[in-house]
């Protein structure tokens, strides 16, 4: 007797833990659909077909709401044996508007409620087909039908809809542990794969602007180089015949003449160097340059840079030091590095009005760094920012100081193709600035390599 | 219509849920039902009656609950069966 109550006690007990793990052995199987499946489709499909397998029911179908265009779709459909025609997606694939009124998905969506139908026709139609809906409910029988709402963030993004071959109190305890937790994952499924699908559509447009973006580029850079060889030719030709009016090949010139003609003679080498610019940036972006990168001496460069435009400096009454140093070659190409050199110490000296520009090098552990120190205007935060932009210039100074806005540009380009850095510092406006560039040292083993940018 | 085999294999499947080979066991008691190693069986006789004695030898061991693991094991399949092949115990 003792035994038997002890039996049938334990069974209890034993009964009650074989449906919990029904339950979570369920839900791992939808857990692991969840996480093995990325689009909505497959998600839904493959969790209705569980569904239907499990609890043997004779539909199971999820739809999804469209906020943006106002419209609910069936995503899947299934029954047990996975063989009536409402269970093939062209059944069901079909939207409708959310303001459809005698549609209990529209019904359930608006009022976030659980709604239980005697049939699925109030479900189902106007969508599918009257005689697919009777097909399926006269096999499985069905006698009632849930729908629940799927809710995200207090939003209502789709529904679960079940049809039963019995009412809902003859449930199985087993099916009414299950329901909340299902519900619970089944929205997190849906959430995870619609984010997927939007995230694809994103990406696929991504995709064609970035694509568009370079064909855009490549044409600008095509456009840039050949605009700026059919500008050369007329400019040398301007500037020939300019220079030989300021000879006094034509005669000679009077004040108010020489004046003139020298100011057409600035603007014409303005926009030769404009020009020039723009061929190097069309030459650097469409990886036409070739680099020769090879150990140099950037001391030499650099006093090389220092000793052509120090003519410059005394016209401007302004000092042009290099401070002198001995440091190891580093990696480069000569040419460039003096190009480089070129402009950073000629805008200094463009922008410093009293002082000077120093130019000083410090050996760091791997390269070496090439300061070019000016005691002019000076860059703000703002300034610093932009600086090395293309067509950036510092405001303040744009009108008293042309140029191309390109220079800097072309220097943090070619830097950064051999393989360095550059950049500038500044204390404020009207405080002088430092344009600083490093370069790796030359490996002790001597190598020549050539690259293209 | 579903056979009253297929009520019976859910049912020792269940209970094998709850007590494990014993289910089994326990089957093979029934006259009339033949289990199959795969987990089929075979009635002979009254399918009614096989069905009904199946349900009453585990609640003879195991009480109340095993015949409430026995309903809710065909619930869903009940409305499948004939009315007349179902035992008065698992209404």
């Amino acid at each position: 007797m003792v035994r038997n109550q002890i039996n049938v006690d334990l069974y209890a007990r034993n009964a009650e833990l074989a449906v919990r793990n029904k339950t979570l052995s369920l839900l791992h199987k939808l857990d692991q659909v969840t996480l093995s499946t990325l689009t909505t489709e497959e998600m839904t499909g493959q969790i209705t077909a569980t569904l239907a397998k499990e609890f043997l029911y004779p539909f199971v179908g999820i739809g999804v709401c469209d906020k943006r265009q106002s419209t609910f779709e069936w995503m899947s459909i299934a029954c047990p044996d996975g063989k009536s025609t409402i269970c093939e997606r062209r059944a069901y694939q079909k939207s409708f508007s959310l303001k459809t009124i005698h549609n209990a998905c529209t019904q359930v969506i608006a009022s976030h409620r659980r709604a239980e139908l005697s049939s699925l026709h109030k479900l189902l139609e106007p969508v599918i087909e009257k005689q697919l809906i009777d097909e399926v409910s006269t096999k499985g029988q069905i006698k009632s039908v849930l729908v629940f709402p799927l809710i995200v963030n207090g939003a209502c993004v789709g529904v679960l809809a079940i049809g039963l071959n019995r009412s809902k109190k003859d449930l199985t305890k087993y099916e009414q542990d299950t329901f909340t937790p299902l519900l619970g994952l089944v929205t997190i499924a849906l959430q995870k794969a619609m984010t997927y699908s939007s995230l694809v559509e994103t990406t696929k447009k991504l995709r064609v602007a970035n694509r568009r973006l370079k064909e855009l580029d490549a044409l600008k850079t095509e456009f840039l180089s050949i605009a700026s060889h059919q500008l050369r030719t007329p400019m040398a030709a301007i500037r020939g015949y300019v220079d030989l009016i300021m000879d006094g090949s034509y005669g000679k010139l009077s004040d108010q003449q020489t004046e003139v003609v020298g100011k057409i003679h600035s603007s014409v080498e303005g926009l030769i160097e404009l020009v020039g610019q723009l061929l190097n940036v069309s030459r650097i972006e469409s990886g036409k340059t070739v680099l020769t990168i090879e150990p140099i001496d950037i001391v030499a460069i650099a006093t090389d840079v220092t000793g052509f435009l120090s003519i410059k400096a005394t016209e401007q009454k302004l000092n042009l030091v290099l401070t002198p140093a001995t440091v190891v070659p580093v990696m480069g190409d000569a040419a460039k590095v003096k190009e480089v050199l070129m402009n950073v110490i000629e805008n200094a000296l463009k922008y410093t009005d009293q002082g000077g520009v120093t130019v000083s090098f410090v050996d760091e552990p791997k390269a070496v760094r090439v300061n070019v120190t000016d005691t002019g205007i000076g860059l703000d935060k703002n300034g610093i920012d932009r600086l090395f932009q293309k067509f950036s210039r510092v405001e303040a100074s744009a009108a008293n100081h042309p140029g191309t806005g390109l220079g800097l540009y072309v220097c943090k380009r070619l830097i950064e193709a051999m393989g360095g850095e550059i950049w500038v510092e500044s204390p404020g406006l009207g405080k002088g600035s430092i344009f600083s560039f490093r370069l790796k040292k030359a490996p002790t083993a001597l190598q020549k390599t050539q690259k293209t940018v | 219509m579903i056979a009253t085999a297929q009520l019976v294999e859910r049912i020792i499947k269940e209970q094998e849920l709850v007590i494990g080979p014993l289910a089994l066991r326990e089957a093979r008691k029934v006259k009339g039902l033949t289990v199959k190693t795969d987990g089929g069986v075979k009635l002979t006789g009254s399918n009614k009656k096989v069905l009904g004695d199946l349900v009453k030898q585990y609640e003879k061991l195991f009480g109340p609950a095993s015949l409430d693991v026995c309903r809710e094991a065909v619930k869903a399949l009940l409305p499948q069966v004939a009315k007349e092949d179902v035992p008065d115990i698992l209404k």
